[in-house]
């Protein structure tokens, strides 16, 4: 490989470790970015001429640490206060040994980007410019917000995070089941973002997906918690179905309409095997639930097959360890496969009526199907209705109006006559 | 570095409290005072009074406008405003969490940071003004 080459590959593999090293070296972000990008352009004049080092990391660390100090030596001249701090770090003792450090460094910059007093959106902004070295303008096109937005949102959350002085470690065992959930809950949040787009037109995005496992594998290999472990199966048994989740035309197609054939059965069982262990630790959480649910699906080969009583009851616990309206939502749906749509649209109804879900367009369509499999034809066309009011997002509305224009074909038969589904 | 901490109460929660738990929360919030003290963390303390007791004054075109009452309206009223020392923001949150009014409110910490040395200049505008 040429050096260029060798460099090139050096700054996707290991940029975020030198850079993650910096940042606790210089206690800034913004210094130790302008580091790094003196580090790497130090190699690509000096590699060449003197051979690349015996352990580059370390080089570029190093480099970039006397880069910082020259350039607070420069600004220096205008500002007497660095030339003290420039002293500081060139005093600092020798660094200990580098390799053992590092990947602390990287988690250590995994939790200060997704501390809790920075906004959820701020949390993922910086998380994804600086641990997963995305750009600005790639990351406002993930999310369809406009460039500058991201940038401010990144600024404002750094400027906090110095002000703040919002501490750069890892956070000690009480309080770590905590901050771990601030972590968690940004991965999760770039997942579906990118498997469940908020708006927009395209029904997935699999950049953001990918981010995101790359983000749980990452943690995982760093700090080995069973819910860390929960968290990674349950996207990976999501992202199993990524490709039989859209048809040709690129219209969602529901889990039981899916071809079971194309999901991805590799990924399948290394969720699988995952969930086991977060089940096995006892000490599992929201996430490891959510994934033993997503196992349920994924073992039946058919929907026909699928044990709903299982899945009725790992809700059960869920909603105990983490009561939400959404998986009380779910919870229905489940127990409407295992009881018949009867039982299952009394509990819909009733958490409509509770309010909380009144805004929430598959609350809607899920009444919408329930009473279209009880034959209650004007009550289904109303709550689809309700649900295309509600509904944002492109590919999910053509869906709803599919199922509303097909409702047109049925004709309203009594409730009392339809058996469940089994 | 320093911390403020404004902690903010429902007071009419506070006025309601039996006589036995406003004894408690006057002697614990005192022996937390000394322990922070003690720790080298306690800067500065105030109770204050009832916002009721507060009058609001606005610049408006035509002159000076009065109000009675607090300037940002709502249940919990600013109660306490302590000045901590303290390592960084989670130090200076778990210490604030020790406050025993908070139990009773929130309490929010904002930071009484010197503008790092390589701040960009705007980043940190008029925080001299009120200094000598």
């Amino acid at each position: 490989m040429s050096i260029s080459g060798h460099i090139e590959a050096l700054y996707r593999h290991e940029s975020r470790r030198v850079l993650a090293t910096l940042i606790r070296l210089l206690g800034d972000f913004d210094l130790a970015e302008e580091a790094l990008q003196d580090a790497f352009a130090a190699a690509v004049s000096q590699w060449p001429r003197d051979g690349i080092p015996d352990n580059p990391r370390a080089w570029l660390i190093s480099a970039g640490r006397f880069k910082a100090i020259d350039r607070l030596r420069r600004r220096a001249r205008f500002d007497a206060s660095l030339d003290e701090l420039a002293l500081r770090f060139e005093q600092a003792a020798e660094m200990p040994d580098l390799d053992l450090t590092v990947e602390d460094d990287r988690l250590r910059l995994i939790f200060t980007c997704c501390h809790p007093a920075l906004s959820e959106q701020a949390r993922v902004a910086l998380t994804l410019r600086e641990v997963c070295d995305l750009t600005t303008e790639e990351i406002a096109s993930a999310f369809l917000i406009p460039t500058p937005t991201v940038a401010q949102r990144i600024v404002r959350a750094k400027a906090k995070i110095r002000d703040a002085r919002i501490p750069y470690r890892v956070p000690e065992k009480g309080e770590l089941a905590e901050r771990l959930d601030s972590v968690l809950q940004v991965i999760y949040l770039v997942f579906n973002e990118g498997y469940f787009p908020s708006s927009g037109d395209v029904p997935t995005r699999a950049d953001l997906s990918s981010e995101a496992l790359r983000l749980g594998r990452l943690l995982l290999s760093l700090l080995p918690e069973p819910e860390v472990g929960g968290l990674l199966a349950l996207m990976l048994l999501t992202e199993a179905r990524r490709a039989a989740r859209t048809d040709a035309a690129g219209d969602p197609v529901l889990l039981d309409d899916q071809d079971r054939s194309l999901w991805d059965r590799a990924l399948i069982a290394e969720g699988e095997n995952l969930v086991e262990q977060a089940l096995r630790s006892r000490r599992f959480g929201p996430y490891s639930l959510q994934a033993a649910i997503a196992a349920v699906h994924a073992e039946a080969a058919s929907p026909e097959q699928t044990d709903w009583a299982q899945i009725v009851g790992l809700y059960d616990v869920l909603l105990r360890a983490a009561p939400s309206p959404v998986i009380a939502l779910n919870r229905a749906v489940a127990v409407a496969m295992r009881d018949g749509p009867q039982a299952g649209l009394a509990l819909v109804d009733g958490l409509l009526d509770a309010g909380e879900l009144r805004h929430y367009y598959l609350a809607q369509a899920a009444r919408a199907d329930l009473c279209r499999r009880l034959g209650r034809v004007a009550e289904a066309r109303d709550a689809y209705r309700a649900a295309l009011a509600l509904c944002q997002q492109g590919p999910q509305r053509v869906f709803l109006e599919k199922r509303l224009a097909a409702l047109a074909n049925e004709k309203n038969v009594s409730a009392a006559v339809e058996s469940p589904r089994s | 570095m320093d911390y403020i901490c404004l902690v903010y109460v429902d007071e009419n929660r506070l006025a309601s409290l039996p006589r036995g738990e406003r004894d408690t929360l006057l002697a614990t919030t005192c022996d937390y005072r000394r322990r922070l003290l003690t720790e080298q963390h306690y800067q500065w303390g105030q109770w204050l009074p009832s916002a009721r007791l507060g009058t609001t004054l606005r610049h408006r075109e035509g002159g000076l406008r009065l109000r009675d009452g607090a300037a940002v309206p709502g249940v919990e009223q600013l109660a306490l405003v302590v000045l901590l020392r303290a390592r960084d923001l989670d130090h200076a949150l778990s210490l604030a969490a020790g406050l025993p009014l908070v139990r009773l409110g929130c309490v929010e910490v904002r930071p009484l940071s010197e503008p790092s040395p390589w701040a960009r200049r705007g980043d940190v505008q008029g925080r001299e003004v009120f200094v000598d």
